[in-house]
């Protein structure tokens, strides 16, 4: 039954899956070609995060490492660097996502940051980014997940409960 | 992610990706894009008579200057002559680009141009703004270039101080400032000494300004100074740049 109604979800909703990605894509590279934000959290990587949470049948593997190739292509980063720290983040909430549906929205968010500290210090580790003038924001910079997180998955909540039933 | 960095297959792969970016870069860059649209169109044609004449002057004694330039270049052509100096001016084909947006992140410092390699664009050419060298192209499509700023950790430059002829290796600190490296303790280095591109390894043309010495360090026990500079280019200022071509064109000497 549980399968059943899964399965109907990834079908109705893949056209919602796709724009989701593409706005919260664009979202990233707006605030940084427009408003010059750089210190945000990767909202790619929250909606990752979400529907990798809310679609238990796929391990989205593929999709964390399509999305984190696009993100080194935005950044001119080295292909592939953040194809595998999304794929390490996906698949250390793959572990948790079955209890994360249960949790109530402060214990999310506060795994969600949990995890957007993981991508922090890959990054760092992997991309060796510049933090001269930045390391403050750098490091506090998954704490806006505080507010980005209950927003975006309300919103998201929004849209997957209009189309399930 | 060591492929990407020596394969040249995925050069191609990465400028096919940047090509299948390219709307969703024009959509985010829309509130900018509509920002400058709308603050140009209502520039009072007060203050674009005012910017006219301004530009009209600009125009007039950069002539004036350019007539002085010829003068020189002619008369350093006759004296490597006099000295029989294979070496002979050369002079650098250059394209006008418009930036088309910013991206200053953590990870990278890069423009992106409105002129790709269907336009002539190459990797590797040097870019420079009305006052200085502002970086090179790393990346090209068929109609835009990524250029990689000075102020990029990655970005090295040779380079000399414009004074003492000392050469030194150039490269991004952070947002606004260069570190100069391998200048010898015992050379004459100033406040304020200007540094230009020296020309070495050929990818950046010799003599165009780099940045200006903000900063200089004497390190405990080490050979070097440790020097801080300005860019002198507009780095994040500059709407329209220069690509300088590598192809080499030799002045003649008549």
């Amino acid at each position: 039954m549980v399968n059943k109604i899964n399965t109907l979800q990834l079908k109705q909703i893949k056209w919602l899956i796709a724009i989701s990605y593409i706005v919260s894509f664009s979202i990233d590279i707006m605030l940084n070609i427009s408003f010059t934000i750089t210190t945000t959290p990767s909202i790619t990587l929250l909606m990752l995060l979400f529907w990798t949470t809310k679609l238990l049948t796929n391990t989205h593997f593929a999709t964390a490492f399509v999305l984190g190739i696009f993100s080194d292509i935005a950044i001119n980063s080295i292909l592939g660097s953040h194809g595998l720290i999304f794929i390490i983040i996906t698949f250390l909430i793959l572990k948790v996502r079955h209890s994360f549906k249960g949790y109530p929205s402060w214990q999310q968010t506060s795994l969600i940051i949990f995890y957007l500290y993981i991508y922090q210090v890959f990054s760092w580790f992997i991309l060796n980014p510049n933090l001269i003038d930045s390391a403050v924001y750098y490091w506090l910079s998954p704490l806006s997940a505080i507010i980005i997180w209950p927003i975006l998955y309300k919103i998201m909540n929004l849209f997957t409960h209009k189309k399930i039933f | 992610m060591m492929i990407d960095n020596s394969s040249s297959i995925f050069v191609n792969f990465r400028s096919l990706l940047i090509t299948t970016l390219e709307p969703i870069e024009k959509l985010a860059s829309l509130p900018v894009n509509s920002y400058k649209y709308f603050q140009q169109d209502f520039t009072s044609i007060a203050s674009l008579k005012k910017i006219n004449s301004e530009l009209k002057s600009e125009l007039f004694f950069l002539k004036a200057k350019q007539q002085r330039l010829n003068h020189f270049e002619m008369e350093v052509a006759r004296l490597n002559k006099l000295l029989r100096k294979a070496s002979q001016l050369n002079k650098y084909k250059v394209k006008l680009a418009n930036i088309s947006h910013y991206n200053i992140s953590v990870y990278s410092h890069f423009v992106s141009i409105n002129k790709g390699y269907s336009d002539g664009v190459e990797k590797n050419q040097a870019v420079i703004d009305a006052y200085g060298l502002l970086g090179i192209v790393t990346q090209t499509t068929p109609s835009t270039a990524k250029v990689q700023l000075i102020t990029d950790t990655e970005i090295q430059v040779p380079v000399r101080i414009q004074r003492t002829g000392q050469r030194g290796i150039i490269k991004g600190f952070s947002k606004d400032l260069l570190y100069l490296q391998f200048i010898s303790n015992s050379s004459s280095v100033e406040l304020g000494d200007i540094i230009e591109t020296s020309g070495l390894a050929n990818t950046y043309p010799k003599g165009y300004p780099v940045a200006k010495i903000s900063q200089i360090k004497t390190l405990k026990d080490q050979p070097y100074f440790s020097i801080f500079a300005t860019p002198i280019a507009k780095v994040y200022q500059a709407e329209n740049i220069l690509i300088i071509s590598k192809k080499l064109k030799k002045v003649k000497i008549q």
